[in-house]
């Protein structure tokens, strides 16, 4: 890394001035204010002449030119007023020897130990090793011992970030309170951007939102979709579903988007797992279509331990990122393939029965092989048969579906001790028989509120259907709730 | 013998006046495309091709446990990294099946609304199954007739999943699914009355045929019996009971 250094012992107590700065910027293309010294990043440039015109603007100054920001200091530092020293590339070291140690600036206490010992010049400690100079000097004498030997670690100008797109529109003589409007403008400035992608083949990760309110505050939201794209539509739609959620306390009197990361366009991410690798764009963009026209339809539970059974979920929108994801638990069930359900036995190396789709276990290694079991090895060989086996814990079982609303009906029933049970039902088909009738459930509460009493009883119908009835004890009528399936 | 041989020779001769007269049709039998295995391994075995067929539509009549089966399924599906679907026409799901499960892939619910539910449930079965990124679609509570299932097996066709219309009449259909729970193997808990108090399993008897194939087989299903709360706060149980006759009758 090629650099300038300027410096001027007025610069010793205050620092150099930050108007120095913009002066400097119409000659070179990047400036550093340190403590001391004003850098100047040369790479690529003519060094040399450079420095003639920078200490033309600087009267009094001295410039150094090297390789390490250590040697460029030492050298402006012994230059002449107005004139400037090069360091030839990789001759930092040999340059820095026959300098004496004052000039990289150590602390008093360190001084003084090396004064001791007689090191009186860059290339005496450069000479001694590492370790040597560790044991004797410490943590701080290594740091000068690497500085000696014109090993500078910092780097002045890091490689300059490209510029992302972006796009801003500000309302010079209204704002806007609606911000549904603003899908408008949005749209607008999407599509600048999403071209200037295109034109570069990259994709975005990840844009920003920001909206300049009348107050003067300003709103952020960052906006991330399932997949890097440059697609205007699938921006848009991200874009509207923020807008639309939007509570702000001011006016909009502005909008900005601009792209925060991007990645080439030929790089095709995805989950190493994901058996639908580079469909998830394809899934995505379908939700979202099944939301755009039919609304929030893709949903998801959440479940409450309410009495009432009708009252226990709430669905909840899922957004189209969230339904296209696929995440597998463990590797484990990479390492399984195809079998859901493969159990063996601790230490065993028996074949043992399989659940799934025809694989079973012949050899393994370590421990039990459950689905979910993460680090076991296992070899797989195909399945030479073997009888009906049951599901586990973890495959099937009917479970209870509920009608919208519970549907009233008309019901036959006998005393059976304090209640009574069942025997035959009518609904709009006619009449059911009821082979079995187990309960009653009594469910009842609220009683403050909107009470409800209820008798549950789980039947079998004639044709083998598996119903859930139950009377409100309140009304002293039959509904039916549900069925197993 | 000469009976036999003759009979393969006809066999073998039909075949080819097929393949040249339907050279798109081809049987789910010949395993050209990896079903999708439900991950009841009973189920599985007398499935052509281990599983539901790719690729093509598969019609379940509702019942006899076909929800439970679709939606071990559709798990089994996510469990192996894939992608499944469920279009809930008829918006009588229940929460359980999907509930408890933030931080981890499940399949995807769809409960269309509104006086539109019908056609709505449709379009985004169709619009899934053209994605191609969903290894199974099901269809529930809607049924499929006439051109819609037309439509669908050819989205079907083209996305490369499996999907199946939990649907009785159902015009094309390259696999057929039936079943039915067995009413005299029901396993009840008993109560100390001895009588009847809980479900606790059931055998499911499932038919399956296509084409020029049918199997059946018989196997166990347990049942999730509905946990019942009596309380809103979940540690405690609610006594207080409420008036079996309104307010307004007592003296």
């Amino acid at each position: 890394m090629r650099c300038i250094c300027l410096w001027d012992p007025e610069w010793e107590e205050a620092g150099p001035p930050e108007a120095l700065a913009v002066t400097l910027l119409e000659l070179a293309p990047r400036v550093a204010l340190g403590r001391e010294v004003v850098w100047v990043d040369a790479r690529g440039l003519p060094a040399a002449a450079l420095a003639s015109r920078l200490l033309e603007r600087v009267a009094g100054a001295r410039a150094g030119i090297a390789d390490t920001p250590v040697a460029a200091e030492v050298a402006a530092r012994t230059a002449e007023p107005g004139e400037w020293i090069r360091v030839e590339p990789g001759g930092d070291r040999a340059f820095l020897a026959s300098v004496p140690i004052g000039l990289l600036r150590p602390d008093a206490r360190l001084r003084a130990f090396l004064d001791g010992v007689g090191i009186g010049v860059c290339g005496d400690l450069a000479a001694l090793e590492r370790e040597a100079v560790e044991v004797r000097f410490g943590r701080d004498g290594v740091a000068l011992w690497r500085l000696a030997r014109g090993d500078d670690p910092r780097r002045l100008f890091t490689a300059l970030p490209r510029e992302q797109p972006h796009a801003s529109l500000d309302f010079i003589d209204y704002v806007l309170t609606d911000p549904a409007r603003l899908v408008f403008v949005a749209n607008a400035l999407l599509g600048s951007i999403c071209d200037a992608l295109r034109a570069r083949g990259e994709h975005a990760r990840r844009m920003t939102l920001s909206l300049a309110l009348a107050n003067g505050a300003r709103w952020h939201r960052a906006l991330r979709p399932a997949r890097p794209t440059a697609s205007r539509a699938t921006w848009l739609r991200l874009v509207r579903a923020e807008l639309e959620r939007l509570t702000v306390p001011d006016a909009v009197a502005g909008v900005e988007l601009g792209v925060d990361a991007s990645e080439p366009a030929g790089v095709c991410q995805g989950d190493l797992f994901d058996r639908g690798f580079a469909t998830a764009e394809a899934v995505e963009a379908a939700v979202a279509r099944i939301i755009e026209e039919h609304g929030p339809v893709v949903v998801r539970p959440e479940v409450v331990p309410h009495p009432l059974a009708e009252r226990r979920t709430r669905w909840v929108p899922v957004e189209p990122a969230v339904a296209s994801a696929t995440v597998l638990r463990d590797a484990s069930a990479v390492l399984q393939g195809e079998v859901a359900g493969v159990s063996r036995e601790r230490g065993s190396g028996a074949p043992v029965r399989a659940f799934g789709g025809g694989l079973r276990v012949v050899e393994g290694e370590g421990g039990a092989a459950r689905p979910g079991d993460a680090g076991a090895v296992v070899r797989l060989g195909v399945v030479e048969g073997g009888e009906g086996d049951a599901p586990g814990e973890d495959g099937a079982r009917l479970k209870l579906h509920l009608l919208p609303e519970p549907r009233p009906i008309v019901v036959e029933s006998v005393p059976c001790r304090d209640h009574r049970v069942p025997v035959r039902y009518r609904d709009r088909q006619g009449w059911r028989e009821l082979v079995t009738a187990a309960g009653p459930d009594r469910v009842s509460g609220e009683r403050w509120g909107e009470a409800y009493a209820r008798e549950y009883f789980r039947c079998v119908t004639a044709e083998g259907v598996l119903i859930w009835l139950f009377r409100d004890a309140r009304k002293e009528s039959w509904y039916l709730h549900g069925w197993w399936d | 013998m000469g009976t036999w041989s003759g009979m393969a020779t006809r066999l073998a001769e039909l075949r080819k006046i097929l393949e040249g007269r339907f050279p798109d049709a081809v049987p789910v039998t010949y395993r050209t495309a990896a079903a999708v295995a439900t991950g009841l391994g009973a189920l599985d075995r007398v499935l052509p091709g281990g599983g539901l067929p790719r690729g093509r539509l598969t019609a379940w009549a509702p019942g006899g446990g076909a929800t439970a089966m679709l939606q071990a399924a559709c798990d089994a599906a996510v469990e192996r990294g894939e992608r499944a679907a469920w279009v809930d026409g008829g918006r009588v799901l229940s929460g359980e099946w999907l509930a408890g499960r933030e931080g981890r892939a499940a399949p995807v619910l769809i409960h269309p609304e509104g006086e539109w539910g019908r056609r709505a449930a449709l379009e985004c079965a169709e619009e899934l199954l053209r994605s191609g990124g969903f290894a199974l679609v099901v269809l529930s509570g809607v049924e499929v007739v006439g051109t819609d299932g037309v439509r669908l097996s050819r989205a079907a066709r083209e996305g490369g999943g499996a999907f199946v219309a939990l649907s009785g009449g159902v015009p094309v259909a390259a696999l057929r699914l039936a079943s039915a729970f067995v009413p005299e193997r029901f396993r009840w808990r008993r109560g100390p009355f001895g009588e009847a108090a809980e479900l606790e399993a059931v055998v499911v008897r499932v038919k399956v045929s296509s084409m020029g194939f049918s199997s059946q087989v018989e196997f166990p299903l347990p049942v999730a019996n509905h946990e019942y709360r009596l309380a809103l706060d979940p540690g405690l149980a609610d006594r207080r009971g409420a008036d079996r006759a309104p307010a307004g009758r007592r003296s």
